[in-house]
């Protein structure tokens, strides 16, 4: 490409750039003929386009079914593909890699009206993007408590944990860890044990995410530690949820999910 | 040792070995691990291993360790008229630091446009879009610092505005940029179907001596509205016999080369993939008999 002038007008489109955009309006819109500039050898025009056209969105709805298979199955697959198709056309997400599709997906389920019908949905959504950040989050060694045994338990409340790059909290006013879990698998979901809020803990320590439903007071704690601060201060904020947190209790719990890889 | 412009210094180009490979799928892996078939190589496309880590890079990195690696990209969009995304450029270039492949490919086509469209388009063929191509590949492979293949596309429609046929068109890229050509057997067949002309033609009109890897596939036999053939590159069936046919010709002129069977969608059991690379290889031996007899 030339240098960038600054002083430059706006360069007009050239014949290519209105091709590609009047080739994508068609793609976009299903009611659009094909676009003028496309011609065929022989045979019909409509289908042979109507490939590009079925193509793309064919891949991109089925790598929001594949990213969200919970929150798919809740709102049925007409519903999904219905708000699959409004975000690509309003405000689509940035670059080609699918995994990246997942929080813009979230974010703008968040501030579409959607939300206001369905605020659950935006909670499972959030929670199988947390999935997807973890599959794909670096590598990184988890230590083990009896690692802590030379630092004097005072001395340790000084000192905030390393956690996981994996490791997120996602919070809803409704069981969606719950309703998660019974929905992995193909049959038909078992009846929920639970209603009420849940906040739930994704990872990948190892290999494989990890999905634990967490009491409010632990996820204060491990809420206080990602944001850095010392265990003194975690246990505090988890003591004002829950008078009977068994600081002690809690971390060897902590350190047996795999999530901690140092002291900080 | 050259008095020909060329536009970028000459590039490292490592090379797969000229024998047959698949397209590597996760459930394909541990038969893989167990014995890989005598596969030449595996190929992964780049767009799948663009997080820091977790089970795709496990295994890549697992994959790696014995087998040679072809990475192919989807995503780069090189033959939109806008500027190329530098950021994933970026990503591409930390995933061929981190494997080392013996080879990069990307597709002459288009797939974003203001977000993603997730499909390879396609582009008139033009001296405009032309110098486009030539520009971009260059960017990317002064930015990768190495050699790429550019791979043919399928098409199903053409352009009013082109004035350069397809052949002419990547033989320029080539010509002037000095990537290889990625030559999609399957994607020539599928466009003579669509757009009537002689798939031996179109070969004969490519610089063949550009090869550095050959693409197998499965398709869709269709007809359109008007009831008349329609080709459908769907990656999702066996190659068929007219594709093989192809090949063997392409073969018999060019002698081995590194071949894929690419399978993307209905993903069979291993040994179905494994007997399409077989016989794939079959052909690859038979003409280095001849080669060898000839010598």
């Amino acid at each position: 490409m030339p240098p960038h002038d600054a002083t430059a007008p706006t360069p007009t489109p050239t014949p290519a750039d209105a091709i590609v955009a009047r080739f994508a309006a068609a793609i976009a819109d299903p009611a659009l003929p094909p676009p003028v500039d496309t011609i065929v050898a022989r045979g019909d025009l409509a289908s042979r386009f109507a490939v590009y056209r079925n193509n793309a969105w064919v891949a991109r709805l089925g790598v929001l079914d594949d990213l969200f298979p919970v929150a798919r199955r809740l709102v049925g697959d007409e519903a999904f593909r219905a708000i699959g198709r409004r975000f690509f056309l309003s405000d689509p997400p940035i670059g080609p890699v699918a995994q990246d599709w997942a929080d813009p997906f979230a974010d703008r389920l968040a501030a579409s009206d959607i939300a206001e019908v369905w605020p659950w949905l935006v909670d499972m959504v959030r929670l199988e993007a947390a999935w997807m950040r973890a599959h794909h989050a670096g590598e990184a060694a988890p230590i083990a408590l009896a690692d802590c045994a030379a630092i004097a338990p005072e001395a340790l409340m000084r000192h905030g944990l390393r956690l996981h790059p994996s490791l997120s909290l996602t919070a809803s006013a409704f069981p969606i860890g719950s309703i998660w879990a019974v929905h992995q698998g193909e049959g038909e979901p078992a009846p929920l044990a639970t209603e009420g809020p849940e906040t739930v803990l994704v990872a990948r320590p190892d290999a494989e995410v990890i999905v634990v439903v967490v009491a409010p007071a632990d996820a204060a704690f491990v809420a206080a530690l990602m944001l850095g601060e010392n265990l003194g201060a975690a246990a505090d904020a988890a003591l004002d949820v829950a008078a009977d947190f068994d600081l002690g209790d809690r971390l060897t719990a902590l350190f047996r999910l795999g999530v901690v890889i140092g002291i900080a | 040792m050259s008095t020909t412009f060329m536009t970028t210094a000459p590039l490292p180009a490592a090379t797969l070995p000229p024998r047959a490979g698949v397209g590597f799928k996760p459930q394909h892996f541990e038969a893989i691990r167990a014995g890989g078939a005598g596969l030449g190589f595996l190929e992964v496309h780049a767009e799948n291993h663009m997080g820091a880590g977790g089970p795709p890079h496990r295994r890549l990195a697992a994959l790696r360790a014995d087998s040679a690696l072809s990475i192919h990209g989807v995503g780069l969009s090189i033959g939109h008229p806008g500027p190329l995304d530098e950021a994933h450029l970026d990503r591409l270039a930390a995933l061929l630091a981190r494997y080392e492949p013996a080879s990069f490919s990307e597709h002459l086509a288009w797939s974003s446009h203001g977000g993603p469209l997730a499909d390879l388009l396609p582009l008139p063929y033009t001296e405009e879009t032309l110098a486009t191509v030539i520009d971009h590949v260059d960017r990317v492979q002064s930015r990768l610092k190495r050699r790429m293949l550019l791979e043919n596309p399928s098409t199903y429609v053409r352009f009013a505005a082109s004035t350069i046929p397809e052949a002419e068109f990547l033989a320029e890229v080539i010509r002037v940029t000095g990537c290889g050509l990625l030559l999609d057997v399957a994607n020539v067949e599928v466009s003579a179907i669509n757009h009537g002309f002689d798939a031996i033609a179109f070969l004969d009109a490519l610089p063949l001596d550009a090869i550095g890897e050959v693409h197998l596939a499965g398709r869709f036999d269709t007809v359109d509205a008007a009831g008349l053939p329609l080709a459908i590159d769907t990656h999702d069936a066996p190659t068929p016999p007219s594709v093989w046919a192809l090949y063997r010709h392409l073969i018999e002129r060019t002698g081995p080369l590194p071949t894929l069977i690419e399978w993307d969608a209905a993903i069979p059991p291993f040994a179905t993939l494994a007997a399409e690379a077989a016989t794939a290889q079959a052909i690859l031996d038979r003409a280095r008999e001849t080669l060898d007899a000839a010598a």
